[in-house]
């Protein structure tokens, strides 16, 4: 059994990025040098992790192969700099059915979440405390949960 | 009492809202974002009206809730003035914390999320006090029980509440004004359609009370009614009404 992370990001300029960086700017984080977003996927099944990575490639519906990329991730948790944001209880019985359709048997989960780095204006990874004045504006904790390194 | 009906890039109903507060009595007009706070001076209430605000990148109404003629909304909010948000506007309301109100100043104490369908909602709806009306400024002149007619039109209306905390207050304070008639099509918890804060001065209602204000803008059966009467059929109507308490309150 293998659990794959991989962050499906655009390659066309992200309007929500950059709205998200002007109202984080207008909201006095001055620190603040460039965000950037992308979806995370992460899907656990009974395969070799280079199958579930050719199954996401061939589902559209998680990956356009015209508008995206897709970059594999260390690990299902944020790294520094990193606010990723989910919806609790939120289930992906669609995308896990398309997955099987591609090819992949026995899928035992598919988690996906909002996936936000910061970084300050040298390029870094910005502190945590950037990261909590940022946090209500990209997730509203009464139905979404922020994770922070 | 001057009002402003605040336009936001992606706002579609300002029209139809400042066309409803005036023909109301209310002296009304258009103040658009970029105009900033100052903008904002000389006026004592507020409408943010429904739309798509900053094409609700992020989240629906998030952009808007931290933009700065918004932070003068708040403030006038906090001292009394009267703010009623509709749709995107009570979308807005919400991510300022303004409703319910009963937590930290400018942090969301509840959410319009997603509809429990995962997709956009388009029908007539019928909103039903659920208060006392002295509960809310705006609905004070109301009978109770009263029943407003507006059109449902949105992806995330559905009301959610932080906590268990936030859910007991809006409860034991009556913050909930409206409910969907027949049940709340898009899953909002206490089939909330309309909320309150705690002093009663701002309204967050996300059905169209402005789409439904004259009887040509009602349903088949509504409009049928006045067949041959054209006067009667140009008449304001329905949702109208709430925009006739909002221009009592201003009076």
């Amino acid at each position: 059994m293998s659990l794959v992370a991989v962050a499906i990001e655009l390659k066309i300029p992200d309007n929500t990025a950059f709205t998200a960086y002007d109202a984080l700017l207008s909201m006095g984080l001055d620190e603040l040098g460039d965000i950037k977003r992308s979806d995370v996927w992460i899907v656990e099944a009974d395969a070799l992790p280079a199958e579930i990575t050719h199954a996401i490639r061939r589902t559209e519906l998680i990956f356009n192969p015209n508008k995206h990329m897709l970059r594999m991730l260390n690990s299902d948790r944020p790294a520094s700099g990193e606010i990723w944001v989910a919806v609790p209880g939120r289930t992906y019985e669609r995308e896990r059915r398309l997955l099987e359709q591609a090819g992949l048997r026995a899928v035992r989960s598919v988690e996906a979440c909002t996936r936000w780095l910061l970084l300050d204006k040298r390029g870094a990874p910005c502190s945590r405390a950037v990261l909590e004045r940022a946090r209500d504006l990209l997730a509203n904790p009464a139905y979404q949960d922020a994770l922070i390194a | 009492m001057k009002t402003a009906v605040i336009v936001f890039p992606g706002s579609n109903s300002e029209e139809e809202t400042l066309r409803a507060a005036q023909a109301a009595g209310a002296d009304a007009r258009l103040v658009w974002w970029f105009e900033g706070r100052a903008a904002l001076k000389g006026f004592e209430a507020f409408i943010l009206p429904g739309g798509f605000a900053h094409e609700d990148r992020i989240r629906a109404g998030a952009v808007a809730a931290r933009d700065p003629i918004v932070s003068a909304v708040i403030d006038a909010a906090q001292h009394g003035a009267p703010v009623l948000g509709i749709c995107n506007g009570a979308q807005i309301l919400v991510e300022t914390g303004l409703v319910p109100g009963t937590g930290e100043a400018g942090r969301p104490q509840a959410a319009l999320a997603p509809n429990i369908q995962g997709h956009y909602l388009d029908h007539f709806a019928e909103i039903e006090l659920a208060v006392s009306p002295e509960r809310c400024i705006f609905t004070r002149h109301l009978a109770a029980g009263a029943r407003i007619p507006a059109w449902a039109s949105h992806g995330e209306g559905r009301f959610r509440f932080r906590d268990e905390r936030t859910r007991e207050r809006v409860r034991e304070e009556r913050l909930v004004v409206f409910t969907y008639v027949g049940g709340a099509p898009n899953g909002a918890e206490f089939d909330c359609a309309a909320l309150t804060n705690p002093t009663g001065n701002v309204l967050a209602v996300m059905p169209h009370p402005e789409r439904a204000g004259w009887r040509y803008q009602q349903p088949e059966r509504v409009r049928f009614e006045a067949r041959g009467d054209r006067a009667a059929y140009l008449a304001p109507y329905g949702g109208s009404h709430l925009f006739s308490l909002f221009a009592q309150v201003l009076a």
